[in-house]
């Protein structure tokens, strides 16, 4: 069940058209054109206890991603394969409006748009994390945690998974006679396999703008919005379109070309990181 | 409170819990307490705590205001409901009307209010949809304690800010402090106009409160 | 509790130490930091050795879910939380019986030093999200919380600090982390305001004699000063940095 969200009527026209005035010189509050994201800061190995983690600043939206790694029994159809999750809450002391309660729509389409983006094009090597081929394999958890929404989350969100998929390493293991695999907590033992990085770039329309990372403000009064999953190549790995509004072929095609350039900058900062 | 007054004794930082005065001496003001048990007067907040010698009250100048809406705060809401006696508002922010008009800040969540009829206008207030209509943003004043807060609109400045046309939705634009006219289809709407729309220096930015809400399921 | 720590792990040394190298009377180094985020009204991050809570508050403010709110007061609403990556193990995201009963005791905690009079009919919301769990969860919960509440300019009668005492093999100990706290024989956490002298919670997990109990409520009070004075130091940092010289 999904329902038409409710929205105090008559703000967000209020607000757009100041904000249209704005974008029609150029710019946006913040001193940012329309194509370049928000200061955008990683780090990583955050939480000790976690295989792998990040936090994420991307103006003043802040999501901290966990890996945890555990033993467990593959899927029937892909016996040869380890197993990932990716799971988002948002955590109600993130914003105002959140609520303390299991995952919502919203939760729910971040962590499912992630976890396409990582599994279409197979970035993390699933058969790497196969342990006994059809028994045994590793099931690894990415869990996202906003804890202040100032907007464009999914982006948040899939650099917070990167950074913490590309610095984990999972627990050292011993095989007893009996075959039983002993996780060595705390003993960091083989890295996770990323065969290739990932990002995804959101676009806003507003009016007829298209805008880069917008911010909480800049969705709420946006019409629409394009969430454009991209590898280090410039290939279009995975899209979701989401809000409200409808796209034009030509909003679409200028929504790739923005993101494309701005991936540049998510990778760049990704590899600062990973350096670290 | 005037900071020039030699009457008043500054006596530094103060955390919650710090001892300011003895209740025997001092009257307690604002960001302090009571502590019955001692019979002395606490900081309740962080900040800095003067003792007003001439008034004799002790009192803490928090060093962070809470950015919530009180008794006398000049507050920006939208009208959710009109009835014969009543206009039922959402507070979303507290601004300043002067020296010059700003919005101040934005409240967590929208806080609960009511225009009587008595305190919509300086007049003898017949049909109340000539004043109010729902959705029209509007400012005033609060002159009640504590939520749902008591508005009064009756002074010029106070009424609506902006309001869309009955007939088109086209926002409607400045002609009288009675009237709105729509910039497209001519339509004239009776309002309690503050006098501040025509400005329109009161942008409303209730960023927080734009987000979609969650529902409980 | 009880049981044998692992193989080659000693709690208490033959020079006394712990197995991370403190005295008994010690606390792990603590860290603190207000203001971490920029949504809620009063933020803050607390850290007990590896344990890690971050605190937000908002409010007072009218709830969006309509529950019944008070007529003489604000009502206080507590949301203890541990975050999947927090734990060896991940944990489930869903509160488990602990954390509802641990939302209790932090609220608990919390009621004797908010002055919820001057709000009648609205919410003051504590959301706390262990990050990083190694033992003391609860107390460094209502430390940030305290730190939070202080943050958000919330009148408060005094500020809280907490800290858990242990009995490992035998000796008490200050702030015990999550091995002392697995492999010990008593656990007993503990907050208050030291300014009022008050207590605002106590519990005790395991067996102490009377002469200890007694004992280790003093190691705590003891603590927990310290603890309040380092809010306050914290406190006092921030806000001096941020006004500037006031007037």
């Amino acid at each position: 069940m999904s329902i038409t969200p409710f929205r105090t009527p008559i703000a967000p026209s209020l607000v757009k058209e100041a904000y249209l005035a704005l974008l029609k010189k150029g710019w946006r509050p913040g001193d940012r054109d329309l194509k370049t994201p928000r200061n955008l800061k990683i780090e990583t190995g955050i939480i000790e206890k976690a295989e792998g983690s990040a936090l994420v600043k991307l103006g003043n939206t802040q999501v901290i991603a966990g890996v945890k790694a555990d033993i467990g029994s593959p899927f029937r159809d892909t016996p040869d394969q380890g197993v990932l999750t990716v799971h988002a809450e948002f955590v109600p002391l993130a914003s105002p409006m959140f609520e303390p309660g299991p995952p919502d729509e919203n939760a729910i389409e971040v962590a499912r748009v992630v976890d396409r983006s990582l599994r279409e094009v197979g970035a993390v090597d699933l058969p790497s994390l196969a342990i006994i081929p059809g028994e045994k394999v590793w099931v690894v958890w990415v869990d996202l945690y906003v804890i202040d929404h100032d907007g464009n989350l999914f982006d948040a969100s899939m650099l917070a998974t990167m950074a913490a998929l590309l610095t984990a390493r999972l627990p050292a293991y011993e095989e007893s006679e009996s075959g039983e695999i002993l996780l060595k907590r705390g003993t960091p033992g083989e890295p996770i396999k990323v065969n290739t990085w990932i990002t995804t770039v959101t676009t806003a329309k507003i009016g007829g703008y298209v805008v880069v990372d917008p911010n909480l403000e800049e969705e709420a009064i946006s019409d629409v919005r394009l969430v454009t999953a991209l590898d280090s190549g410039g290939r279009i790995v995975g899209m979701q379109k989401t809000g409200m509004g409808g796209l034009t072929t030509r909003d679409v095609e200028r929504m790739i070309e923005y993101s494309i350039e701005a991936s540049k900058v998510y990778f760049k900062a990704l590899e600062d990181s990973i350096k670290r | 409170m005037s900071f020039y007054s030699r009457q008043l004794l500054e006596k530094g930082e103060v955390m919650p819990g710090d001892e300011i005065a003895g209740i025997e001496e001092f009257l307690p003001g604002e960001g302090v307490y009571v502590d019955e048990v001692d019979g002395v007067i606490r900081a309740a907040v962080v900040g800095r705590a003067y003792l007003d010698m001439s008034s004799r009250v002790a009192y803490v100048k928090p060093a962070r205001k809470m950015e919530v809406a009180g008794l006398h705060d000049e507050v920006v809401g939208m009208v959710t409901g009109v009835r014969s006696d009543l206009v039922f508002v959402d507070i979303y922010g507290v601004v300043r009307l002067s020296p010059k008009p700003r919005w101040l800040y934005e409240l967590d969540a929208p806080s609960s209010a009511a225009i009587p009829i008595s305190q919509v206008a300086d007049e003898y207030v017949k049909e109340i949809d000539e004043y109010y209509r729902l959705s029209d943003w509007i400012v005033g004043k609060i002159v009640s304690k504590h939520p749902p807060y008591t508005l009064t609109t009756v002074d010029p400045k106070y009424g609506v800010l902006y309001a869309r046309c009955g007939k088109c939705g086209t926002l409607l634009e400045y002609q009288s402090n009675r009237s709105l006219k729509c910039p497209k289809c001519g339509n004239v709407e009776k309002r309690k106009v503050s006098a501040l729309a025509r400005s329109r220096l009161i942008q409303i930015r209730p960023i927080r409160n734009l987000v979609e809400y969650r529902y409980p399921w | 509790m009880g049981g044998k720590p692992p193989e080659g792990v000693r709690l208490i040394g033959e020079d006394g130490r712990r197995h991370d190298g403190r005295l008994p009377h010690e606390l792990r180094p603590i860290h603190m930091e207000v203001g971490v985020l920029n949504n809620a009204d009063g933020s803050a991050i607390v850290q007990y050795g590896r344990t890690r809570v971050l605190a937000a508050v908002y409010g007072p403010r009218e709830p969006h879910q309509k529950f019944p709110l008070l007529p003489d007061r604000a009502a206080l609403r507590v949301r203890y939380h541990m975050a999947p990556f927090s734990t060896e193990d991940r944990k489930s995201p869903a509160p488990s019986r602990r954390e509802i009963e641990l939302s209790k005791v932090v609220r608990e905690s919390l009621e004797p030093i908010v002055i919820a009079e001057e709000f009648p009919r609205t919410v003051i919301d504590v959301f706390l999200e262990v990050l990083q769990a190694d033992g003391g969860t609860r107390t460094a919960s209502v430390t940030a919380a305290s730190l939070a509440l202080a943050d958000a300019g919330i009148p408060m009668k005094a500020l809280v600090g907490s800290v858990a005492i242990g009995k490992v093999e035998g000796v008490l100990v200050v702030d015990v982390d999550e091995l002392e706290d697995m492999y010990g024989e008593a656990d007993m956490p503990v907050a208050a305001a030291p300014d009022l002298g008050e207590i605002t919670l106590l519990q005790l997990n395991g067996v102490l004699s009377r002469e200890e109990f007694s004992t280790a409520l003093e190691m705590a009070l003891e603590s927990i000063k310290t603890i309040v004075d380092m809010e306050k130091d914290v406190l006092r940092k921030t806000y001096t940095s941020v006004e500037g010289g006031e007037q």
